[in-house]
């Protein structure tokens, strides 16, 4: 399983997918990374048949969603067609892209 | 403060102008304004657009306008929002006359879209996403993102896909009586339900489509005729993932409390709402969000007719994005020469004795709102 880099805040804990360059939450301005589970639930999801020109190729792919188990949310491709609250696992990362699979 | 009235309106058809440029369409609309307005001294140009730039290589829309409508070395500005593009350029030239810089103000919205390919059209339209971002190289498109809302709500309300379906349909109905509407082709339930799937569980007419279109307003001080009474504009996340409920656009609440607190009027006060279906999920959402039903409770609300005549209040009489059309730049100001039509009793599916309406505009997944309150004043 792969682990997900996320940022929080030095001052009051809160994590964030994506960088915040002063936290939302209470104001500070330093934040570091740090790895978290990539263990997680699908919150919500979409299959894809229209999409760019640098997607089409993938057409039709899934989108989901995911609640990860330490409470944040983060979008990623999913391997397989998913329905809300099916247990997903993170199984790559790689140029920007979190690949998350179904698992029992 | 001084107060601010709608002295001119123009607009041109909405769908495909294959041989009619963006220029052209642009300068065509603000004339009719011009002219409705009776030709009075312009103090400055506001013009809402999106993607000029990516899908015809055209910027400098201000001072074109400027030129070719003769204007003089007025100043002028092009203000980019995404989708909310209009509804923000709008609510610039309006602060600019009530707080006394300026006394007519020409505000015209334009985009060019048919050209394009569908793969060309929608990379462009994923620029209102943030796109140095995990979501955007997850393949997340603009569509998705409502695709992953409208599964979501499914789950949570017990709604279905023929609720969806009931707005798209009620747009369309709407749209067949506009002149200028893209889709008058008439429709039902199943087709709409049956149509091909865009991103699960939208299909076609769930939708809003690609269009090429201009509207021109031209506003002046003034207390008589169709009167703005509030103008709000507020942000929202920029990513699905970062959204606290994915199923609010908090944009728009405040944006909507901002503008009934500004005009001292609340939800039930309004007679006619134009909002920004550039799906058919987020009409549902937008009449949650704009206090007009309560919050999860939208799609009975449509199942029930209350969002068109003979209802609670009538949403989208224009056609709204999915039947009008949605020429992106244009769609904020599209939204309030319906508003202003209604008011002045002279649109297309009049609201008898509508008095106060509302026009909200959104752009990007949720990233702007802007909430307008107009009065017709005798």
């Amino acid at each position: 399983m792969e682990m997900i880099q996320v940022y929080e805040c030095t001052q009051c804990e809160k994590k964030f997918v994506q960088r915040k360059w002063i936290c939302p939450n209470c104001k500070n301005n330093e934040l570091l990374q740090k790895n978290i589970s990539g263990e997680g639930k699908v919150f919500s999801h979409t299959t894809i048949h229209v999409s760019s020109k640098e997607f089409s190729h993938l057409t039709p792919y899934s989108v989901a969603l995911i609640e990860l188990s330490e409470g944040l949310r983060v979008t990623g491709r999913v391997t397989d067609q998913v329905v809300i609250d099916d247990k997903v696992k993170c199984i790559s990362y790689f140029d920007n892209t979190f690949v998350f699979e179904k698992f029992v | 403060m001084n107060k601010v009235a709608v002295s001119g309106l123009g607009i041109t058809p909405f769908g495909k102008h294959e041989n009619t440029s963006l220029k052209t369409l642009l300068l065509d609309a603000c004339l009719d304004a011009l002219r409705e307005a009776n030709f009075p001294k312009i103090d400055a140009v506001y013009i809402g657009n999106f993607m000029s730039g990516s899908l015809s290589n055209q910027e400098i829309l201000g001072a074109i306008t400027v030129n070719d409508l003769g204007l003089g070395p007025i100043p002028a500005v092009k203000v980019e929002g995404a989708c909310a593009s209009g509804g923000i350029a709008f609510r610039q030239a309006f602060l600019m006359i009530q707080s006394g810089e300026y006394e007519n103000v020409l505000i015209a919205g334009v985009e060019k879209m048919k050209h394009a390919t569908t793969e060309e059209s929608t990379r462009a339209i994923n620029a209102a996403m943030d796109n140095d971002s995990n979501e955007k190289h997850a393949g997340l498109t603009f569509p998705g993102f409502f695709g992953m809302l409208a599964n979501r709500y499914f789950y949570e309300t017990g709604a279905s896909k023929k609720h969806l379906a009931m707005v798209a349909l009620k747009n369309r109905e709407y749209a067949m009586n506009n002149p200028i509407a893209q889709f008058k082709k008439t429709t039902s339930l199943e087709e709409i339900m049956n149509a091909r799937i865009i991103t699960d569980p939208l299909g076609l007419f769930d939708c809003s489509p690609t269009t090429d279109g201009a509207v021109a307003i031209v506003l002046s001080k003034g207390e008589k005729g169709v009167i703005v009474r509030a103008s709000a504009q507020a942000s929202g996340s920029t990513q699905l993932q970062e959204a606290e409920d994915i199923l609010s656009f908090p944009a728009i609440k405040e944006s909507a409390n901002r503008a009934y607190h500004i005009a001292g009027l609340g939800p039930e006060d309004i007679d006619v709402v134009e909002l920004h279906d550039c799906f058919s999920m987020t009409e549902i959402i937008a009449i949650e969000e704009l206090g007009l039903f309560k919050k999860g409770s939208g799609w009975q609300a449509v199942e029930q007719g209350l969002t068109k005549h003979g209802g609670k209040v009538p949403v989208n009489t224009s056609g709204g994005l999915l039947s009008k059309g949605h020429p992106i730049g244009a769609t904020g100001l599209a939204q309030i020469y319906q508003i202003v039509s209604q008011l002045r009793g002279t649109s297309c599916n009049q609201v008898e004795g509508a008095n106060i309406g509302l026009a909200q505009n959104l752009g990007g997944t949720g990233a702007y709102s802007t909430v307008h309150i107009f009065e017709g004043v005798n």
